[in-house]
């Protein structure tokens, strides 16, 4: 209901989600009272996601850090208030201490990724390239090795098709994506399709929500996608026997003597788990209903097959005529966001007279890279927009991090456990309390965010943050930074909309942002089918068999009412259970002696966690199944061999573990 | 002059996401424990969003020994709280789970069908969140589907309540899984 | 009766339906020369020129000639009123594919009954459409006056007036008086479709009600929502006894019969009460009891004699599982053809009396005895045993409303 008093602000829901949401903001006497989905926002159409209509606890929130706060001895929770200018009286310090130790800033580095993905909030970036060169994580944790394969089969773009243009598809095949936890808004494109006479197929190890609602599931061993998506197509290329073969594609002829000469179905069968009839009856979907649009989710490229899979699925829609058409395409993300001239993250490097450049580490795997570092070794870390302890993998290596650095920030709104290992946690404003702008890495809306209320007690976005300290730095030592501190955020916004921006997103000026959301008017497939086009270049198909030193995979997706580990002090989001639980195969329980509601332990050369166990008979037997933060976070128990490579993603589903019941545990 | 609003609820369309139970307290702004509309796994592949069921014959309204409900004409069942004397009966008494007992005022509340919002020509805030279309409102003394179907499995019996809630049962569908 | 110029009598029909139905009477009576009798679908009278017949509320019995029934549009009956027996023609007035009633044309001893009708067969067709024309109008007439006292009902009986002045006083407008105690009855279609001709049923039913109530000299008080009529029905004392309520019921079922509605009709009655702002109760109740009735299949169930039943109707279905099996278990185990459970399960329905229970069951009685042997064997009780039988006829209510 809306009252007289009450204003509405457009605000943006800046979380690493699909669906960058653009939301209605009602305050009362400058307080936030309500939060609903902005109807003109074409993606999300009014709606929010369960996280979204819970903002206003997320806001004012008994657990929300209020003040700039320090620890000592750091881990002993011995917390005490200080003043934003004593803060910046000891980071500034720290700083030029380190630069004069070292003769340079690389002893700086900072950890900080997908928090916020508002545009404003890459000022962290911008306030340590104002710094000169300095210790900066490289890479997409996240995405990357879908990013590549994606750029590698099409030239080197990296685009998505319009999600809503889903609703106009046949078929529609989500291939290790789960929309109905991670991406609420697409269903209701789906179902659009659907009405239409569309069939929702869904190919996932795991019997999902949205597995559910499939007029086809079917189950596939983990990490295998590439063959399953190879076997189709050998089935389609022998129904086809020569006739409209898409040979003006390049690579069409290897691939094709690859599907022959390579692929062998029973093996096919065999390594995926899948029945014969069961990949027939998918090949003839492929064939029957056109367009067919594919979504390879992130799920796919988290194991070291990813990148294989990735290709193998883009390459069968392209076999089957689905690349480059309405309704169709391989659906994964985009890049938009790069196409503006993104002036804080690329804020250029402030010249040192014998450093030529940062040197980089691989965010994928932070700790170990960071303590390889030597000459001089990582000394100060910041953290923004990040909470590794409870999401990185290899939580050991962090640990041994923590005890070698001299100073850690922690920027956040709430005690996390990233934040309990700091030394100093600056407080951060939520995209309530300041202003930002915002594009989708899924849909291609841009949107405002307007600053609805004050900030809540002393809290800073990362830009005030990076101004007032580049600030004191060039108080304490001129010249120091060349931050242009005096720049307002709506100057920044300003500069982010370029001509070309603007005419892309079809406005005059920010203001038009204010009346609602724009989508970019030139979305029409700028290569023609296929023009950069290559089909996938293998040699021999990847295994499925992994070097297990422990016996079940263990898989960690996304939890309804979190990202990641986001939302966890929310009272309206709290899980009916606290504990850790971990998902098990009916016979393995059976095998196990164990029951639903024991307590287990879940284990391998990392350590070990206890979690409630509960049964499930559609899942794979090899897998364990724990989602992602919580009290006890999983990540602890997750260590990729070696690392990977920038920009690879992080390859959280090669992880493998042994379960057992408790001592003593009963049900 | 009377009618009675009720309740849509699509079984295949529904992902359990949670949005509508959480609008519903981001409209109403309930205590902590006290859910108006709350959302379950009731089987591997369905979920059920339940709200009050503004029903028939409520039975709330029978053992209420305060007289605290009241039915209006468009069907809406409400609770003057100011009546209740935190007894619980109805609690007790309706299959549904909707009112609910909060201990912060130890009064009883449950969904009042958005009804500030419907007067004002509004759908309730659950409805409006609700992104698939799974939850719907409709006039039940008009309603007309031969595809609908007064209950499915694993919502409680309605027999006696009636509730003012009707649904559309799930399809068949084709599933592969590797254990079976 | 040769040859007649409809025109003409078309204009006078046409002018007499301003004095309703008695004027269409009166008109096409006097046109045929013969008595005209138009009934409800009831088959009471709502207007007549047959001298014999009473026009408030009589009733004519109708007799089929064999060869004919209702649905004709013209059928040969022969009607009786009075002690007398009269040949006549009828005809349905139907519209909309809804029956409104019917109009009769009494036949003389000397007419030829085809040779009547063969003339002014289009005549009484256009009388009937004027008849239905007018129920019509009637029915709007009633509907606004209705909506007023419709909301006051709905009020009283959904417990939104918590005060009595105002019960009272609105009561006063229709010469209500809720200083008498009352009773809610409930009268509801059994599978209601709403989605059919079912919502037509409704109306039947109402109007059977009402009408039975005014030939039991009460003022008709009833509501109807979805598949049901409720009536707030007047008692002399607040009474446990449900003497009253239960004569009135079998009489309306009777009526029912009569019209579409057939079998399809069953009831509730709630407790009664003294005080009006307690009624809604009643009315809950007699809904609960509506309910437990068909599934305990009880003609004519009353809240106030269905307290077991309320108990283990909303008890924790698990617990009345368990106990169940506890009570019967072994029985359903070891009784493979259902022989001995359907034994018991008639004992319990006839107070463990064996005389009854044999006749029944068209057992001998030696038999049954034999059987009651048995039972005790395996449940390894005695049944002559006060609890045990208490447990036996919990359990078997447990099936019932549980339809274990
Ligand atoms: S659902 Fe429960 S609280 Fe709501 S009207 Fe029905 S019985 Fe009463
Ligand atoms: S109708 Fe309103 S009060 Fe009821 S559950 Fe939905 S949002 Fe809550
Ligand atoms: S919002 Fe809709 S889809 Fe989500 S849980 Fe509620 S009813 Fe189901």
């Amino acid at each position: 209901m809306i009252d007289a008093a009450m204003e509405i602000f457009r605000n943006v829901c800046p979380r690493n989600c699909y669906g960058t949401c653009s939301m209605l903001s009602y305050v009362e006497n400058g307080i936030l009272t309500k939060v609903t989905g902005d109807p003109k926002h074409g993606y999300s159409k009014g709606h929010l996601c369960a996280k979204g209509y819970a903002y206003t606890q997320y806001v004012y929130n008994p657990y929300r850090l209020k003040y700039p706060v320090l620890q000592s001895p750091r881990g002993s929770g011995n917390w005490k208030r200080i003043s934003w200018d004593e803060a910046y009286n000891i980071i500034a310090r720290k700083i030029l201490e380190l630069h004069d130790r070292y003769g340079s800033n690389l002893a700086l580095g900072y950890n900080k990724f997908s928090g916020n993905l508002g545009i404003l909030h890459y000022a962290t970036e911008g306030m340590f390239n104002s710094l000169g060169p300095h210790t900066k994580p490289a890479g997409n944790l996240c995405m990357g090795t879908g990013e590549q394969a994606i750029r590698d089969s099409f030239g080197g773009e990296f685009r998505n098709p319009a999600p809503e243009d889903m609703a106009e598809a046949k078929l529609v095949v989500l291939w290790g994506a789960n929309p109905a936890v991670t991406n609420v808004h697409q269903m209701k494109f789906i179902y659009s399709a659907l009405k239409k006479g569309g069939k929702l197929v869904v190919i996932d190890p795991l019997y999902t929500a949205t597995a559910a609602r499939a007029d086809l599931y079917v189950q596939i061993r983990p990490g295998t996608d590439a063959l399953l998506a190879h076997g189709i197509a050998k089935l389609l290329l022998e129904k086809k026997e020569g006739r409209d073969e898409p040979v003006h594609l390049p690579g069409w002829k290897a691939y094709k003597e690859f599907l022959k000469n390579k692929i062998d179905l029973d093996t096919v069968c065999q390594k995926t788990g899948i029945t014969h009839e069961y990949i027939e009856k998918l090949a003839v979907l492929y064939d029957n209903c056109r367009p067919a649009a594919t979504w390879a989710g992130f799920g796919i490229q988290r194991n070291n097959h990813g990148k294989e899979s990735m290709k193998a699925i883009i390459s069968l829609a392209a076999l089957t005529g689905n690349i480059h058409v309405k309704g169709g395409g391989v659906y994964f993300a985009h890049d938009d966001i790069n196409d503006f001239p993104l002036h804080l993250a690329r804020f250029p490097e402030k010249k040192h007279p014998i450093i030529p450049r940062s040197r980089q580490i691989n965010i994928a795997n932070f700790a170990e890279e960071a303590l390889q570092l030597t000459d001089p070794p990582l000394k100060f870390l910041w953290i923004a927009s990040r909470n590794p302890l409870s999401q990185d993998q290899n939580l050991k290596g962090w640990q041994e991090l923590i005890k070698n650095l001299e100073l850690i920030v922690t920027v956040d709104l709430y005690m996390t456990e990233t934040a309990k290992h700091s030394d100093i946690i600056l407080p951060a404003a939520s995209h309530f309390e300041e202003e930002d702008l915002l594009v989708g890495y899924w849909h291609h809306w841009l949107s405002f965010n307007e600053k609805a209320v004050a900030p809540y007690f002393e809290a800073k976005s990362d830009l005030k943050i990076a101004r007032e300290l580049t600030k004191k730095l060039n108080e304490l030592s001129p010249g120091f930074s060349n931050f242009p501190y005096d720049r307002e955020p709506i100057d920044w916004i300003k500069m982010e909309l370029t001509p070309k921006i603007k005419k892309r997103y079809g406005i005059g000026s920010y203001k038009d942002l204010l009346e609602g959301p724009r989508h970019r008017t030139d979305m029409e497939p700028e290569s023609v089918a296929g023009e950069n086009f290559s089909f996938f270049a293998g040699k021999k198909p990847a295994g499925s068999d992994e070097e297990k030193n422990y016996p079940y995979r263990l898989l960690s997706p996304q939890s309804l009412l979190r990202i990641h580990s986001q939302f966890s002090h929310v009272p309206w989001l709290r899980p009916e259970h606290e504990e850790t639980v971990a998902v098990i195969g009916t016979t393995l329980a059976a095998k196990k002696e164990i029951k639903d509601g024991m307590k287990i332990k879940i284990y391998n050369e990392q350590g070990a966690l206890t979690a409630t166990a509960k049964t499930n008979e559609y899942l794979p037997e090899d897998t364990v199944v724990v989602e992602q933060g919580g009290k006890n976070p999983i990540n602890q128990l997750i260590k990729i061999n070696g690392g990977n490579n920038i920009p690879e993603s992080t390859y959280f589903y090669d992880c493998y573990v042994n379960i057992s019941k408790k001592e003593g545990a009963e049900a | 002059m009377t009618n009675q609003v009720g309740f849509i609820f699509d079984a295949d369309s529904c992902i359990g996401c949670k949005a509508c139970e959480v609008a519903c307290r981001n409209e109403n702004k309930t205590f902590d424990g006290v859910k108006w509309r709350r959302v379950t796994k009731i089987s591997e592949d369905t979920f059920l969003s339940v709200s009050c069921n503004h029903c028939n014959n409520p039975e709330c309204f029978r053992v209420c020994p305060e007289n605290a409900f009241t039915k209006r004409y468009d069907g809406i069942v409400l609770i003057d709280s100011s009546l209740c004397n935190g007894c619980k009966i109805c609690v007790e008494a309706c299959p549904y789970n909707a009112p609910q007992f909060d201990p912060e005022t130890n009064k009883v509340t449950k969904c009042q069908m958005c009804y500030p919002r419907q007067d004002q020509g509004l759908l309730p805030a659950c409805v409006e969140a609700c992104t698939t279309s799974a939850l719907g409102l409709v006039d039940l003394e008009t309603f007309v589907d031969p595809n609908a179907v007064p209950a499915i499995e694993g919502f409680p019996d309605i027999r006696i309540t009636q509730p003012s809630i009707v649904f559309y049962p799930q399809r068949k569908k084709d599933r592969y899984f590797l254990n079976h | 009766m040769g040859g007649v110029n409809v025109p003409e009598f078309v204009q006078e029909l046409l002018a007499s339906s301003k004095h309703g139905l008695e004027g269409i009477a009166g008109k096409l009576s006097e046109i045929l020369a013969h008595p005209v009798i138009i009934t409800d679908p009831l088959h009471r009278v709502k207007a007549s020129t047959a001298e014999e017949v009473d026009p408030d509320y009589g009733e004519i019995v109708i007799h089929l000639h064999l060869d004919q029934d209702f649905e004709q549009l013209f059928f040969d009956c022969v009607l009786s009123f009075n002690g007398d027996f009269h040949e006549a023609i009828g005809h349905r007035i139907f519209f909309n594919n809804q029956n409104h009633g019917y109009i009769f044309t009494l036949l003389k001893e000397a007419d030829g009954k085809k040779r009547l009708i063969e003339g002014y067969e289009s005549l009484i067709k256009y009388a009937a459409s004027l008849c239905s024309m007018q129920i019509q109008k009637e029915k709007e007439i009633k509907a606004e006056r209705f909506q007023f006292k419709n909301a006051f009902l709905f009020d009283l009986l959904y417990g939104n007036l918590k005060k009595r002045e105002d019960i009272l006083a609105f009561g006063d407008i229709w010469n209500w008086d809720f200083l008498q105690p009352h009773a809610v009855l409930v009268f509801a279609i059994k599978d209601f479709n709403y989605y059919s001709s079912d919502r037509q049923l409704l109306q039947t039913l109402r109007y059977t009600v009402e009408q039975a109530l005014i030939q039991n000299g009460i003022q008709p008080i009833t509501f109807s929502k979805q598949n049901e009529i409720a009536v707030i029905f007047p008692k002399d004392t607040d009474s446990k006894n449900q003497q009253k309520e239960k004569e009135f019921i079998a009489f309306v079922m009777q009526q029912a019969k009569k019209t579409d509605l057939n079998e399809r009709v069953a009831c509730g009655i709630g407790k009664t009460y003294n005080n009006p702002e307690e009624l809604y109760k009643s009315y809950q109740e007699a809904k609960v009891a509506y309910e437990l009735g068909r599934l305990l299949d009880v003609d004519m169930p009353a809240f106030a004699n269905m307290g077991l039943e309320t108990i283990l109707y909303k008890h924790d279905l698990q617990a009345l599982k368990e106990f169940y099996q506890y009570v019967l278990g072994d029985l359903l185990n070891q009784d493979e053809d259902g022989e001995l459970m359907y034994t018991l399960e008639s004992l319990a329905k006839h107070q463990f009396d064996i005389k009854q229970t044999s006749e029944a069951l068209f057992l001998h009685r030696n038999t049954l005895r034999y059987r009651m042997k048995k039972i005790e064997e395996i449940l390894d009780i005695k049944l002559d045993d006060l609890n045990n039988r208490l447990n036996i006829i919990a359990a078997f209510k447990i099936k019932q409303l549980h339809n274990l």
